[in-house]
């Protein structure tokens, strides 16, 4: 082991009560010192403090805490500091978070995503409650279409919407979303044609009719 | 030097297809609509025999959302050559007709023969009357005003009706009315006399009600098969509510015009508005010969066959390879995919053709995602890929969704991507050191200290089969020992997360998110603006 080692060792040893110099001095009287520590106060290894009229030395890991001990004016200011940080961090936070559900709420608004589950199938939540599972909105939705169809398949799409809304009381935006989602899914299944007075707007326009491809 | 070795644009430029474009035709649903339509005029031509009847009128109704491709179809039957020799046919437009009234609308349907049409009809009533004086008819010597010094000199009948075709000789008209009155009626020696003038066209000018327009439709008609052989279609495109135009297609189905195929195009709107405002015609419409559905006309495989069709078309020198057929499939499969609003012939082939013209300019050999990106940054500057945090570029999505079908170089690729995002949070501050995983725990792929000293254990598990990614995530739960907590991210979309473990279901987009971000990081091309939303992304993950 290295004086300057021996000379570490000691002083972390000692822990938040620090050595003095002048032991430090005296019990390694052999070996230059002054030298050795000056060297490790430069590399903040430790540092040296004046305590009553002796100099004392810390290791970097105490000599915190011995501020912190002694020192209340800096107890005060390290809290503050503290207090900053973690309120800076929560902020930071929060305002990720505000950006993800933003972010998230333009997508759904948008797109009104369907969150997919493992086979595929999507449920929509209205006031962060399912309503009805697509599933089996899509069952209805068929069957509706296939009862309502003019000879060439097409039918309005407020005429599925009266019917489905009036038999399982679900709000008319409900129900655009659902048409949205199954629509988006199944764009091989269902086909959406311009015109009517209330549908779907795809590339600007509004889309009124649906048929089953 | 276009893409793939083409000499020109395969694209059409237009928002409405030309007869130019119409050429082309491909869809397999495009294609089935078109072999229904040749089935009816070759069912109608079995049918007619020399004298047409009432029972020789076909009705096809064409219905489809607009965009789909309608027109095309029309336009393409009628420039198809392997009718020409069966039939002539009339294009209207009827959203280019305003007001729409009779005058206009038969104005309209007059106009969309084409002149060859027209000079060929002329030429053939000239020459079966030039016949009938070669057989000695004296009324039909007048008409050529054939005398004693044509006689002289020599000049045969022929030549006076070249002289009559060419427009250099009138023909003596009283002579021909009397000629004609004793085969034709009134109203076929009438459009015949027009004809002969050249002024076939005009004829909207003289009639005065309905009935003159289907007289003379039907007067057409039978001549169209006398003189000519030929069955007459008469195509009405946007047709729709309107109603003068309901009033005149109900007078020209009612009429059963002879040897006669009348095609409808409209939309399912219009078919709708129809029903509710005239039963009479809606009734009719219901009764067609052939209702022509081009249903999923825009699906992808529609829409594929379509785009490919345009390349091999003019691809006379066969440059384009199936390896280019797949690699272009698989990009317009990630647009269709990405974008609702491009899923639709129109807009398609309207992508299309840009993304050629830049791809062409840059010298490029195909169409390469850099010039679908440019397209629509360019036509569609507000588009953006859905659910993207990285706003990852149009072009980097296909090469990265591409590259993402082998399942196991998606998981590796996501895992490598997780331990540059993380390492990227550590040189921001906001995750504490890493620490080695010593191979101690099975399946988890980087281990470290959050910003409160928690120990967390990262663990990406991406499978196809999400059963195997349930077992893989039970034995990672297992196994974990060492780790304050354990964040387990999936694409198997399941909550099953227990105490001390969270699980993050992390969909395509974000793993392209992801992917993309790794790549950037790993050729430190990590920009200013990256820096807020590589955090995000982290933090969307839990990783911070």
């Amino acid at each position: 082991m290295s004086a300057e080692q021996k000379i570490v060792e000691r002083i972390t040893s000692a822990g938040t009560a620090g050595i003095k110099k002048i032991d430090l001095r005296k019990e390694f009287q052999d070996m230059g010192i002054d030298v050795i520590i000056e060297r490790l106060v430069t590399s903040g290894d430790i540092f040296i403090d004046k305590k009553g009229t002796a100099y004392y030395c810390w290791h970097k890991d105490y000599y915190l805490q011995n501020l912190l001990n002694t020192d209340p004016k800096f107890r005060l200011m390290y809290e503050t500091i503290m207090h900053l940080e973690l309120s800076v961090n929560k902020t930071s936070d929060g305002l990720a978070k505000t950006l993800e559900t933003l972010y998230n709420n333009i997508k759904n608004s948008e797109k009104s995503a369907a969150t997919r589950s493992l086979d595929g199938i999507s449920e929509v939540h209205n006031n962060d409650e399912p309503t009805m599972h697509l599933d089996r909105f899509r069952n209805e939705f068929d069957i509706s279409i296939g009862n309502n169809s003019s000879s060439i398949g097409w039918v309005e799409l407020s005429k599925v919407r009266n019917e489905l809304c009036k038999k399982h009381n679900i709000s008319n935006e409900d129900f655009y979303r659902f048409v949205e989602q199954l629509t988006n899914l199944y764009h091989d299944k269902y086909e959406l044609s311009t015109g009517g007075y209330e549908g779907l707007i795809v590339r600007g326009l509004l889309h009124g009719f649906v048929r089953c491809i | 030097m276009y893409p793939y070795g083409l000499t020109q644009n395969p694209y059409p430029s237009s928002p409405t297809p030309t007869p130019i474009d119409a050429q082309v035709l491909g869809g397999r649903r495009h294609k089935e609509a078109k072999m229904a339509v040749l089935s009816c005029i070759d069912d109608l031509n079995s049918k007619v025999t020399t004298i047409a009847t009432g029972r020789d009128f076909r009705l096809i109704t064409l219905i489809q959302d607009v965009g789909s491709g309608k027109t095309h179809l029309a336009l393409h039957i009628r420039a198809l050559q392997q009718i020409c020799k069966d039939t002539v046919i009339s294009y209207a437009d009827l959203s280019q007709v305003f007001p729409r009234d009779m005058h206009s609308m038969y104005s309209a349907l007059l106009r969309g023969f084409d002149k060859e049409y027209i000079y060929s009809l002329r030429k053939a009533i000239v020459y079966y009357l030039k016949d009938k004086a070669e057989q000695s008819n004296k009324q039909a010597k007048k008409i050529f005003k054939y005398g004693f010094v044509d006689f002289l000199t020599k000049k045969n009948l022929s030549h006076k009706a070249e002289r009559v075709l060419d427009g250099s000789m009138a023909p003596n008209y009283s002579a021909i009315d009397r000629v004609l009155n004793a085969e034709f009626s009134r109203v076929e020696t009438s459009v015949m006399k027009l004809i002969i003038e050249g002024k076939f066209a005009d004829d909207a000018d003289n009639i005065t009600n309905m009935e003159h327009i289907i007289s003379r439709i039907s007067a057409m008609a039978n001549l169209n098969l006398k003189f000519l052989k030929k069955l007459t279609i008469l195509q009405i495109d946007e047709f729709d509510s309107d109603k003068r135009s309901l009033e005149v297609v109900k007078a020209i189905i009612n009429a059963h015009l002879p040897s006669t195929l009348l095609m409808l195009i409209l939309t399912p709107s219009s078919y709708e508005e129809i029903r509710k405002k005239d039963n009479a015609i809606f009734d009719r419409l219901e009764k067609a010969n052939y209702k022509i559905d081009l249903a999923g006309s825009n699906t992808l495989e529609e829409i594929l066959d379509i785009i490919l069709e345009y390349i091999t078309h003019y691809d006379r020198q066969k440059c384009f390879k199936l390896e280019d057929e797949k690699d272009l499939s698989a990009k317009i499969k990630v647009i269709y995919d990405e974008f609702p609003d491009f899923r639709n012939v129109r807009s398609m082939t309207n992508i299309l053709y840009n993304a050629t013209e830049n791809a062409a300019k840059r010298n490029a050999s195909i169409i390469d995602e850099k010039a679908i990106d440019d397209t629509i940054k360019s036509t569609h500057p507000g588009l953006r890929v859905r659910g993207s945090i990285m706003g990852v570029p149009l072009s980097d999505f296909i090469k990265i969704r591409s590259s993402s079908n082998d399942i196991h170089m998606l998981e590796s690729d996501v895992r490598d991507a997780v331990k540059n995002l993380l390492n990227y949070a550590h040189d921001m501050g906001s995750v504490a050191k890493f620490e080695s995983t010593n191979g101690n725990a099975k399946g988890i792929d980087v281990i470290y200290n959050d910003p409160s000293g928690t120990k967390v254990a990262v663990a990406v598990v991406i499978n196809k089969d999400h059963t195997k990614s349930f077992d893989q995530i039970s034995n990672t739960v297992k196994s974990i020992g060492f780790a304050d907590k354990l964040l387990i991210l999936t694409n198997a979309n399941t909550d099953s997360g227990t105490e001390g473990t969270t699980v993050v279901n992390i969909d395509r987009c974000k793993m392209t998110d992801l992917i993309y971000f790794s790549s950037k990081y790993k050729n430190n091309e990590i920009l200013h603006d990256d820096l807020h939303r590589a955090l995000l992304l982290a933090k969307s993950i839990k990783l911070c």
